[in-house]
């Protein structure tokens, strides 16, 4: 059916296809979106405190839906659309409202296609070889919309400018699109002297399996992460053996048995001490005095006193005094003080950075108990047998990271050949399968790269007496197969990043080590970004844009104004 | 303009096909590659080294690799040699010093740098402390000179089982490990040794680890025996070497394939009153939590012990533990025969005789 039959057979504007295109095309569209868009960007900034940066991310600006779920702020509504749906329509609209709104130009399609083409070609170039001097850039825009306004002043027709605006629209949003779908940030650390030729990804992590080929290189067969969960047999053509994740979690804390045996020890030694201190009146009335006159814990002597109901605020000792004498409220008194300083010290434990300390806090908490075989030992080979897993929530932090850990059943010949437990933080562990040795481990994902940087230099310095960075510097070499394309002592600082390979390194984090050769240490983040470029192409359209409209109008509006 | 379906029909194909593409970019394949090897630390291997505890200079397959600590002792300290295979800490050297009851360890554990506030509260805890701010805790923290560098110190004075004791620790990053330097004693003990530990903090030297194991960091010295009472094994049960917080480990004979171990513990007090150690036995055995108006049903005064001593006698559906607690010299000695119901039935008699005797 032709587009005559379809306006004859029904009236304009009726049609549920007409009623689409009306919808996709109408600027009122557009406004719901912006004004969603607006929404999204809010709460998914609100939600950052809440689930972190990367859990964030994900969850408002990559996904279709946003769905409320148990713990959300009020901002939150039961259902919103994500960032790829507001995207997508947003892009639908700006398309079709573009179609809807065409306008056969005076010169003809041709001349139009010619115009357009050279502009935008032009523009191209420009803004790609001058991005790095803006003096230039502005001089070279200037001049191109001059060039521009008096060659072509209306032979296109009058809204090459609006045309423009709407192409960077679509160039930032399909450049958004790529950069979310194909940029890969990583990390690449090293001290002074020391080469790297891979990157580690800073959350999303790998299990390996290693061997050595034929050539003295490592054969790697990396599973990502996302192929990893709890059940699941994984086999590969490449691998003698088939495994079994018989636990995994995506972060978990590694523990040490004996080291969380001797940490409960100790935690329960402290609270025994602790609790013996306030086990009768007389020991009450003496650690009271000794709180009050020598200073120290008067701040939870002084909660305790007001949850029996006595105020404490100038000479507590009174108070003890009463309390003690009589001995119903002095056990009130004593449970009070026990309950509130194992509070603290289950805290401090729990607040502990090491992992051991947490979780005898936890298991203190718990009123349990860790024992040669409980938790059980999660397999029989390697740190395994030393070692176990304690699956945790996902960490939300800008600076947290997962650490994941899984427990691996491997099979080979249809004989098991053991558990193994792993861990970024355990090393790489053996296992014999089909007459080779394999290294198993959970790593960070590894970017490998066909060149070598090694780290010259380190220059840290800050303001003097501040800990304000004045200069953090690293000095590189880069070492290609090709030896022309070498680059000797490249520096790279918080704003001058070195673009090599496809890749950008920006300066990170800088340390030193603090012994020996005191060595300084540099972590760059490695940016592979194939649409990096869109973003300035699209601010570069949309500025050309509505700069070459306004001057148009402003010229008409002159000329009017002399004929007038 | 009239619309055409050739251009709406493009469009719905475009924004189909944009969807499912963009469906499939995000899928994530296994990958197998060949890189040259990694000459890392962390990738060195030593052949041989499973299940335990080693030497400094060892490698262990799930640690890293351990650099050479070296060290010039101060008059009057004496060399105890790392920490014996099988104790719980992983101490790379122990000194004890003459005449008094302070002793000095190293220790490596992980990277704590930037951390310290958060260790400085921890051992706050430990001593019944109050915490500290991070600011406080950051002040309490002192710059000293280890092994050519800088790392931090922080002393602490406070009550331990019941006994005044100080601790002077002094942290260090070096390898990506922090190192832990810890002289501990009574304070009396430990003062006149603060000048000697700054001495020997600025003499210790650090060497990167190498693919070999280089040899012990420090001379060789027998290692000194835990200061605990010896606890001879009765007839029929066979020692094991003692866990953390034990001084003794037996196992008993089997019976019909059942196993069962007695272990011994000493502490300062009852750790936390009799109900809940009940409770904790309990748990363990997979009986339900009781109360007070409970205790008299599952635990019974101990005759031929000290006075004052218990015996909790609880058997769950497969495993059993008779437990005491027995308060002795001052101290609370917990004796605990733990295993499948029918070996520590069996054991029941000799291990009451052996709470009563001592042997």
């Amino acid at each position: 059916m032709s587009t005559t039959e379809s306006q004859q057979s029904k009236p304009e504007g009726t049609s549920p296809v007409r009623k689409l295109w009306n919808l996709l095309t109408s600027v009122k569209l557009a406004v719901v979106l912006l004004a969603l868009g607006g929404w999204l960007v809010f709460g998914g900034t609100l939600a950052q405190k809440a689930e972190g940066l990367y859990m964030a991310q994900e969850r408002w600006f990559q996904s279709w839906l946003v769905i409320r779920h148990a713990g959300d702020g009020w901002w939150v509504l039961p259902i919103f659309p994500g960032g790829y749906t507001i995207g997508f329509a947003f892009l639908a609209n700006v398309i079709c409202a573009h179609f809807r709104r065409f306008e056969r130009p005076p010169g003809g399609m041709g001349a139009m296609i010619t115009h357009y083409g050279l502009v935008f070609i032009a523009l191209w170039f420009v803004t790609h070889f001058l991005l790095w001097s803006p003096l230039w850039l502005f001089m070279a825009y200037a001049a191109l919309i001059l060039v521009d306004m008096v060659v072509w002043p209306t032979a296109s027709g009058k809204k090459i400018g609006v045309d423009a605006v709407h192409l960077g629209i679509i160039t930032l949003l399909i450049g958004q699109l790529l950069t979310d779908l194909f940029s890969v940030e990583s990390h690449m650390s090293f001290a002074e002297g020391e080469t790297r030729n891979y990157s580690e990804h800073h959350h999303d992590s790998e299990m390996v399996f290693i061997a050595d080929d034929p050539e003295g290189r490592d054969k790697v067969v990396a599973i990502p992460q996302e192929l990893l969960a709890a059940g699941k047999i994984v086999s590969d053509p490449n691998l003698p053996f088939t495994f079994k994740l018989a636990q995994y979690a995506p972060n978990a804390s590694v523990i040490e048995r004996t080291e969380a045996i001797k940490q409960l020890g100790m935690l329960r030694g402290a609270m025994a001490t602790m609790e013996a201190k306030y086990a009768t009146p007389d020991l009450l009335m003496a650690e009271a005095k000794k709180v009050f006159e020598e200073g120290g814990k008067i701040q939870i002597w002084r909660a305790a006193l007001a949850e029996l109901g006595e105020k404490a605020d100038i000479d507590p000792l009174p108070a003890v005094q009463r309390i003690v004498a009589d001995p119903a409220k002095a056990t009130k008194l004593g449970v009070a003080l026990k309950s509130r300083f194992r509070s603290e010290m289950l805290d401090a434990f729990k607040k502990s950075p090491m992992a051991d300390s947490q979780y005898a806090a936890e298991i203190m908490e718990a009123g349990k108990d860790i024992t040669e075989t409980d938790p059980p030992a999660p397999g029989d080979k390697g740190a395994a047998q030393r070692f176990f897993m304690i699956p945790r929530p996902l960490a939300r932090g800008m600076d947290d990271r997962n650490m994941p850990a899984a427990v691996v059943e491997v099979t080979a010949s249809g004989a098991k050949l053991g558990t193994w437990l792993l861990s970024p933080i355990l090393r790489e562990q053996k296992l014999e399968a089909g007459g080779k040795e394999w290294r198993a481990a959970i790593r960070f994902e590894r970017h490998y790269h066909p060149f070598h940087v090694t780290l010259l230099k380190t220059t840290h310095e800050k303001y003097e007496g501040t800990e304000i960075p004045k200069d953090f510097r690293s000095t590189v070499h880069v070492s290609a197969p090709n030896a022309a394309e070498n680059r000797d002592r490249v520096e790279i600082s918080m704003n001058n990043p070195l673009r090599y390979g496809g890749l950008t390194f920006y300066q990170h984090q800088m340390g030193r080590e603090q012994a020996g050769a005191s060595r300084g240490t540099s972590t760059l983040q490695v940016v592979k970004n194939p649409g990096w470029f869109t973003p300035y192409y699209g601010c570069a359209l949309v500025g050309y844009g509505m700069t070459r409209h306004f001057l148009m109008h402003l010229l008409m509006f002159s000329r009017r104004r002399k004929q007038s | 303009m009239p619309i055409s379906p050739t251009i709406l029909r493009g469009a719905s194909l475009l924004a189909a096909g944009c969807a499912l593409s963009f469906s499939g970019c995000k899928e994530r394949t296994i990958a197998v590659y060949t890189v040259p090897k990694d000459k890392l630390p962390e990738a060195k291997q030593e052949p041989g080294h499973e299940g335990h505890n080693h030497a400094p200079g060892e490698e262990h397959e799930d640690e890293p690799a351990l650099p050479t600590v070296k060290w010039t002792l101060p008059s009057g300290w004496k060399d105890l040699g790392p920490e014996a295979a099988g104790g719980p800490v992983k101490a790379v050297g122990r000194f004890a010093i003459e005449g008094t009851d302070a002793t000095v360890n190293i220790t490596p554990l992980g990277s704590f740098s930037g951390k310290e506030p958060m260790l400085v509260n921890m051992w706050r805890s430990v001593f019944g402390l109050d915490p500290l701010t991070d600011e406080e805790a950051a002040k309490a923290l002192a710059d000293i000179p280890v092994a050519g560098g800088q790392g931090k110190i922080f002393d602490l004075t406070g009550e331990q089982r019941g006994k005044k004791a100080r601790i002077v620790t002094a942290m260090f990053n070096y390898g990506g490990q922090s190192w832990f330097f810890k002289l501990q004693g009574a304070p009396e003990g430990v003062e006149p040794q603060l000048a000697s530990f700054k001495q020997f903090l600025a003499s210790v030297k650090f060497e990167a680890a190498t693919a070999t194991p280089p040899a012990p960091a420090a001379p060789a010295a027998p290692v000194a025996p835990a200061p605990t009472p010896e606890i001879p094994a009765p007839a029929g049960w066979t020692a094991l070497a003692p866990g953390p917080m034990q001084i003794a480990k037996f196992t008993v004979p089997e019976k019909d394939g059942a196993k069962a171990e007695v272990t011994v513990s000493v502490f300062p007090n009852d750790t936390g009153g009799t109900l809940s150690n009940v409770n904790r036995w309990r748990s363990q055995v997979g009986l339900p939590a009781t109360d007070q108006a409970g205790l008299k049903d599952c635990t019974a005064p101990l005759d031929g012990a000290p006075q004052g001593s218990l015996l909790s006698d609880l058997k769950g559906e497969t495993k059993s533990m008779i437990a005491a607690i027995v308060p002795k010299d001052g101290q609370y000695f917990f004796f605990k025969l733990t295993g499948d119901n029918a070996a520590v039935a069996a054991a029941k008699e000799s291990f009451v005789s052996f709470i009563r005797t001592g042997k």
